[in-house]
């Protein structure tokens, strides 16, 4: 007979070792959000977005949401979004996948108020919504000291 | 990630050590651009240790454990040992091959956990070649009634593999629900083959990495029985898949094989084809071994500008009815994800990632537990 933790206090340790050439990814799941994420059947659920829906062709409006902070205490806001965004679209093949997960070429993102981004993409990208599992939203802190990449390689490419 | 820090809002903080990777190009297209990476190197310290973040923005998801350690200084065998044989040692071990799922199930300190695979495995058909014409269907069909799907997760995979008709398996929300794999079928098998005038005497190659060697060489049994050919068995050496990868995937050079196992990865089981199918057929495609193809390429472009969700999912249907019908690969199944954990864990998997916001521990836990001279 077991019995689970009934209190919302983190209790317990565990050991795991993940022989999986993703266990990169893993941690950073683990560790950094995204505006999207899975769930345990595999589906696009939001995360740090709470809405995201098309309000024509080709903009995406994303609603954020509210009172989420960093591990540091850098507050999660519309300018994190910005920024991350800004991050990715500097480089050329930012995913180990492959290109086809970027944002296409072109693709600008605007500030609607303190609570709502929009995405603006110069072509139908009804895959954007999904994408957005590869923009780990990380805090200034992060995009200051380390980067993906940034300070080994000097590049967000290649290396994660 | 380079180092540990306080970089994200997850329900985790990673507080020591880092787990990176480093990967090489390859140059699909020039125009448009594209290109995807190959892992070179995986960079992990000993020990990766995140703990809790209290402060985590959904309590109801979690986390529910103080810490989590990857340990990285022991080998998938060495840690199914101690998940298996001890406790406080390894509580949750990634990846067990089914060859050893008995032995977990078998153990007093751990249990099996099997959940449905984020990887899909298909042959995939060398139409570049000259010399055989992997461009007929009636060929690729004729393969792929001569393998015996059935057998092959049950000898192959002990079981622990689901079958899929084509590429979309039956658990995705954009899976058309009236395919179903194709049964083995020797005799329609041969006669297919006649029909495509595959060249007598000649030996089918068959490749693949070390990881499916044994089903490669189960297969190619299958195969020579049904068709009544010769069926070479190529393994990958380890140092060279990377070379290998880069071949099939720039497309410049034409490869020595003819069928070669090759898996691609989910991130969602939605828009399915985008993962699996265009890996396969897609003109990004790293495991596209021919020419373009123009009727996946155009139901493609549909379904990936389609914004609405509805449409999308039946354009993703379209595309996994079309490879199908095509025998565009050899399809064969999607491997399960097998966990040896702790009896005392309860772990919470996920289909297409690895976290652990929602595991906990019970009380009857290794680390839970009030021993002798401990607080």
């Amino acid at each position: 007979m077991t019995t689970r933790n009934p209190s919302e206090i983190p209790q317990g340790t565990v050991y795991v070792v993940d022989p999986s050439p993703y266990n990169w990814l893993y941690v950073l799941f683990n560790t950094m959000e995204e505006l999207v994420r899975a769930n345990k059947a595999g589906r696009v659920i939001a995360a740090l977005a709470t809405s995201a829906k098309w309000i024509n062709k080709t903009t995406l409006r994303v609603e954020l949401r509210k009172g989420v902070t960093y591990h540091n205490g850098e507050e999660f806001t519309t300018h994190t979004v910005r920024k991350n965004f800004i991050e990715l679209q500097k480089w050329a093949a930012p995913h180990p996948p492959g290109t086809w997960l970027n944002f296409p070429s072109g693709t600008k993102l605007t500030v609607v108020d303190d609570d709502i981004v929009e995405f603006h993409f110069p072509k139908q990208d009804g895959l954007a919504i999904g994408k957005m599992r590869g923009n780990h939203m990380g805090n200034n802190l992060f995009y200051q000291t380390i980067g993906f990449g940034y300070r080994k390689l000097g590049s967000g490419e290649g290396h994660w | 990630m380079d180092a540990p820090g306080p970089w994200g809002t997850g329900p985790f903080i990673l507080s020591r050590g880092y787990s990176s990777i480093q990967n090489v190009p390859a140059f699909i297209n020039k125009k448009p651009f594209e290109t995807t990476w190959l892992t070179v190197k995986e960079e992990r310290t000993p020990l990766v240790v995140l703990e809790a973040n209290r402060d985590y923005w959904n309590k109801k998801r979690g986390p529910r454990l103080r810490s989590v350690f990857f340990r990285n200084d022991l080998s998938s065998k060495e840690a199914l040992h101690l998940c298996t044989t001890t406790e406080g040692q390894v509580d949750i071990v990634t990846q067990v091959d089914p060859k050893d799922a008995r032995k977990v199930i078998a153990s007093k300190f751990a249990k099996l956990v099997s959940e449905k695979g984020n990887q899909v495995l298909a042959g995939v058909f060398n139409r570049f070649r000259q010399d055989v014409d992997f461009n007929n269907r009636n060929l690729r069909l004729a393969i792929n009634l001569a393998v015996n799907r059935e057998e092959l997760i049950q000898r192959g995979f002990y079981g622990y593999a689901d079958e899929v008709a084509a590429l979309t398996p039956s658990w995705a929300v954009d899976y058309p629900k009236e395919l179903a794999a194709r049964a083995y079928d020797p005799e329609n098998a041969r006669s297919l083959m006649k029909k495509a005038n595959y060249p007598k005497g000649r030996k089918l190659k068959l490749a693949a990495t070390g990881k499916y060697a044994d089903i490669a060489n189960l297969m190619a049994k299958q195969i020579q029985k049904a068709l009544d050919i010769g069926v070479e068995v190529m393994i990958i050496h380890e140092d060279d898949e990377i070379n290998w990868m880069k071949i099939l995937a720039e497309k410049k050079l034409v490869p020595s094989w003819d069928i070669l196992l090759a898996n691609a990865t989910a991130l969602f089981y939605e828009d399915t084809p985008a993962f699996f199918h265009r890996e396969f057929f897609g003109k990004s495609g790293a495991l596209r071994a021919g020419p373009e193809l123009p009727q996946f390429n155009q139901l493609w472009q549909k379904m990936e500008a389609e914004v609405d969700k509805r449409k999308r999912m039946e354009l993703a249907k379209e595309i996994d009815r079309y490879v199908f019908k095509e025998a565009l690969a050899l399809f064969l199944c999607v491997p399960q994800s097998l966990y040896g954990v702790n009896r005392h864990v309860e772990f919470q998997p996920y289909r297409t990632t690895l976290e652990l916001a929602e595991t906990e521990v019970t009380k009857e836990h290794w680390s839970k537990r009030t021993y002798p001279g401990r607080a």
